[in-house]
């Protein structure tokens, strides 16, 4: 099959959702590619019925008594891992989280947005040379509002330097269990710690049809479409439109590049493409292509497609990153034997950030989320001590409901090593998957640690009675960036400041690949503005 | 007429299996609590690697006299204890109980 459009995006997650809908608004023919089709409402079941889930997120690797590190988030992330972009990881490798659906991995997003800041911007905190960020603040700031404003994210003007104000809705007051850890951190914080309201994308408009239900298990996918995705928000208003199409269940697997005579490298004359469920290739004609697939699949995609000329994917890649993090949680002794507050508002409702000192006493930047949701796996259980039976169900149930964890950011450190490479395994559509190799740094083991100790510390202030260090293995962070690095010069990347491929006249890549340093913060609300950007360049230069 | 048989066969392996799994749970305390669940455990025991084989070998070799602390090893014992124990405080009957109180 044969198929032609003025703009082909392929990936319909963070990046590639704005981008497609902007252009599409815009008037012009976009077509939009997707492996996979668009997730039922349905499969986002996020109340208290684990009998719908069918197997209580019992895995087959799955061992009892369970232990946290083992349960399974969500069964779409289960089931993507029969069509994995790279190798079954080695143990104690790089565990890479994917979605083959519309939205990706956006379909379980939380919902997090903070901007990048100043600092974030002039590359104050940055451990590398090699990646620095070719624009500012300014450049993005009116992408970041337009973004924040269509996406309904809610919170509250702080004025804090480290996390800049956006335009937000009213956020959704603390909870009970808020309020504990609050209080009882509030006095020994220092001037570098600070609490705020989440800022996130959830649509708390009374009107709404889509309005937040408060189940507090946003990170699970929202079952009332609350939480910001492109099939639930932006499909909708674009899908009749007759200049945009979208091919769900279909793969891009090859760009078929054409050099060009003079020195503008090469242009994509087609996108070669399978279709999932029936295995015919389908070859597009694009004028434009913008490869939106992540930091994991679109380096893989560049790779397999310019496998016989290396030249083509030079620094592609290289400087994968994924967010460190710390992973505490703990039952608070305060709330037993309250009533259950039933309001769990967003799950994470409390965000933390500031500054604290590593080993060395130099300080760095980090950021937390405070979650309490109703946990789905007991896996306390295997911790609790053979207690008699009464006194384990009456336990559980306090655990049950009174149970927190702290999640808590630090900085990347850019490395070249840290990388993704062509494999010799390939998928059951014949395409090379990838190996990742990952190393974490000194440094960021060093900030982990100062991380936990921290979270340990602010949790046992607030009665938590065991303290667990759940453990952050590479990749658990779901923060993938750096592969397809921004830059000023081709030298320094792989894209130029408008996310065009310095090697191609009409290649353009924009998902969390061209973010060139990860800093503590979430980096979705920053793609997104970097796909509304984008958006606004392709009009004005293509239509 | 051959779909009519396998469908009744179906039924018949499927109430077998319901009841073995219900003798399976009573190896903990907690089997009267997830009673109906019963359906469940066979497809789920299948599917797990370390439980499937405990499933295997009280399906195909298990004598009807026996119950399950008597037919398992130890071991054994511990994780099918851990397995239904795991169930009960999973399930929606659990959850409930807790938010009441």
């Amino acid at each position: 099959m044969a198929l032609r459009a003025k703009f082909c995006v392929i990936g319909t997650g963070a990046g590639g959702g704005i981008l497609a809908y902007r252009l599409a608004k815009a008037g012009a023919d976009v077509l939009v590619i997707n492996s996979g089709g668009i997730p039922a409402q349905s499969e986002f079941q996020n109340e208290l019925s684990p009998e719908q889930k069918g197997h209580f997120e019992i895995g087959p690797h799955t061992t009892f008594p369970v232990r946290p590190e083992i349960y399974i988030v969500h069964p779409l992330l289960a089931d993507a891992r029969s069509r994995s972009s790279m190798e079954c990881p080695r143990e104690g490798g790089f565990h890479h989280y994917q979605i083959h659906h519309v939205n990706g991995l956006q379909n379980l997003w939380n919902g997090i947005c903070l901007r990048y800041s100043e600092d974030d911007f002039a590359n104050c905190h940055s451990y590398s040379e090699d990646c620095r960020w070719p624009i500012s603040l300014g450049d993005l700031a009116d992408h970041y509002s337009e973004v924040e404003r269509s996406a309904f994210v809610a919170g509250e003007r702080n004025g804090l330097r480290q996390f800049p104000d956006g335009s937000f809705l009213a956020p959704r007051s603390a909870r009970q269990i808020d309020r504990v850890f609050i209080d009882s951190n509030a006095g020994s914080l220092g001037p570098d710690l600070f609490f705020f309201e989440n800022r996130k994308a959830v649509d708390l408009r009374p009107d709404s049809t889509q309005k937040c239900v408060a189940c507090g298990n946003c990170g699970r996918g929202c079952r009332s479409g609350s939480v910001y995705k492109f099939s639930t928000h932006l499909l909708p208003e674009i899908r009749a439109l007759r200049n945009f199409r979208l091919l769900e269940h279909t793969r891009a697997i090859k760009l078929t590049a054409v050099d060009c005579d003079n020195a503008e490298g090469f242009s994509i004359s087609h996108v070669v493409a399978i279709d999932e469920r029936t295995a015919r290739i389908v070859e597009i004609e694009a004028d434009v292509v913008i490869i939106c697939a992540g930091a994991i699949e679109s380096p893989r995609l560049l790779l397999n497609s310019f496998a016989d000329d290396r030249s083509k994917a030079e620094q592609v890649g290289e400087f994968l990153q994924d967010s460190p993090r710390a992973v505490v949680g703990t039952s608070l002794f305060r709330l037993w034997f309250r009533p259950a507050n039933e309001d769990r508002g967003y799950g994470d409702h409390i965000l933390l950030g500031g500054q604290i000192k590593d080993s060395q006493g130099k300080r760095f930047p980090f950021v937390g989320q405070f979650w309490s949701d109703f946990m789905k796996v007991p896996y306390y259980l295997a911790e609790m001590p053979r207690l008699p039976r009464f006194l384990l169900e009456t336990i559980s149930r306090q655990v049950f409901k009174s149970t927190v964890t702290l999640v808590l950011f630090s900085p990347a450190v850019p490395q070249r090593k840290n990388k993704v490479v062509l494999a010799d395994g390939v998928d059951h559509f014949g395409q090379h998957q990838v190996r990742i190799d990952y190393e974490t740094s000194e440094i960021e083991a060093d900030h982990g640690r100062r991380l936990a100790a921290l979270a340990r510390r602010m949790l046992r202030k607030a009665s938590g009675y065991i303290v667990d260090d759940v453990g952050s293995p590479p990749g658990s962070g779901i923060h993938y960036v750096g592969t397809c690095r921004m830059a000023a010069d081709p030298k320094g990347g792989v894209v130029d400041k408008d996310l065009k491929y310095f090697k191609s006249k009409n290649l353009y890549v924009c998902d969390g690949s061209v973010i060139p340093v990860l800093s503590e913060k979430h980096p979705t609300l920053t793609i997104m503005a970097l796909a509304h950007r984008l958006a606004e360049r392709l009009i004005k230069t293509y239509i | 007429m051959a779909v009519r048989m396998g469908l009744k066969d179906d039924c018949r392996i499927m109430s077998d299996h319901d009841s073995l799994a219900k003798r399976l749970c009573q190896v903990s305390p907690y089997a009267g609590r997830i009673e109906p669940l019963i359906g469940l455990i066979p497809e789920i025991m299948e599917r797990n690697d370390q439980l499937r084989p405990l499933w295997t070998a009280w399906r195909q070799n298990a004598p009807p006299d026996l119950t399950p602390r008597q037919y398992f090893a130890r071991g054994q014992i511990k994780v099918l204890c851990d397995f239904v124990e795991y169930l009960y405080f999973a399930s929606d009957a659990f959850a409930r109980s807790a938010r009441r109180r």
